[in-house]
């Protein structure tokens, strides 16, 4: 009996000498963490869905240089990261809002806001988005991929400190923008 | 605090793309492999046609080059063919004047 580790290793090799079925394999295996990254960070589903095909593309082409499948998710949430804070920057350059960005980003109706944990969640990604890039991008591998600070400094190529103290400012200023979102709506 | 990390880590969780997202990443992967192998064949095509005008050129000049030898030729044995009549009817008139 194989394990998930050598199934991966298998799927892996067979995917780096052409196999497509394998190749699909390790696609299905890791689009929801590919696609969410992109998806928490852009707030717009088609956006995410380009940038995390792109992601899978440039993977195809550099499967020899995955050693092992823990190094190919390593290697998928650092170039998604990089890659969706280049496309955050080069969108600031060029302005422009989708219907689904802009009803992410429009505010809510308190009834609705005061209604359930869902909404207060869908409250909390849209406070997210509003964090400047870099910041962005941690707490999304913080908390969606429950990644340590150090790796998260090691995938983004910074300092230790600085994703700490990046982290503890980002959580300040989430709280209280939610807090003031929570009076503003009871008051 | 702990509270508040819980409500990000569920706000945050993964979802997966639209249905299809896979069968679209192999279908760009199998046009970007069907892509320089296109490419090839256009330049083969190119180079293909490149060197079919360069032999034509060659050729025409060949036969330029041949023509002009023939032509050449024809003038030198029309030139000494003249040049005998001419011996001959020089001949022909000395004889004539001494008679």
């Amino acid at each position: 009996m194989l394990t998930a580790v050598q199934t991966a290793k298998i799927a892996l090799a067979q995917s780096a000498g052409g196999d497509e079925l394998a190749f699909a394999r390790i696609v299905r295996e890791h689009q929801a963490m590919v696609f969410s990254i992109a998806y928490h960070f852009l707030r717009d589903r088609s956006r995410a869905e380009d940038l995390a095909q792109d992601v899978f593309l440039h993977l195809h082409k550099n499967l020899r240089a995955i050693q092992s499948p823990a190094h190919l998710v390593y290697w998928l949430r650092k170039v998604t990261g990089h890659r969706c804070i280049d496309e955050a920057r080069r969108q600031r350059l060029r302005p422009s809002v989708s219907l689904t960005d802009y009803l992410e980003h429009a505010p809510e109706p308190a009834a609705r806001f005061a209604a359930a944990d869902p909404l207060l969640a869908g409250v909390l990604r849209r406070l997210i988005a509003r964090l400047p890039e870099r910041s962005r991008m941690i707490v999304i591998l913080r908390f969606q991929e429950d990644m340590e600070p150090a790796e998260i400094a090691g995938m983004l190529d910074i300092p230790l400190g600085t994703v700490k103290s990046n982290l503890h400012r980002s959580l300040a200023l989430l709280r209280g923008r939610l807090e003031r979102e929570r009076k503003g709506i009871t008051r | 605090m702990r509270e508040f990390e819980d409500e990000l880590r569920s706000a945050l969780h993964r979802q997966e793309p639209p249905a299809g997202f896979a069968d679209r990443v192999l279908s760009r992967t199998r046009h970007n492999k069907g892509g320089p192998r296109h490419r090839s064949w256009v330049a083969a095509a190119i180079a293909a046609g490149l060197l079919l005008s360069l032999g034509g050129f060659e050729y025409r000049q060949y036969e330029g080059r041949k023509a002009k030898r023939e032509l050449l030729l024809a003038l030198e044995i029309a030139g000494s063919k003249l040049s005998i009549a001419q011996e001959k009817i020089s001949h022909l008139s000395q004889r004539t004047i001494h008679e």
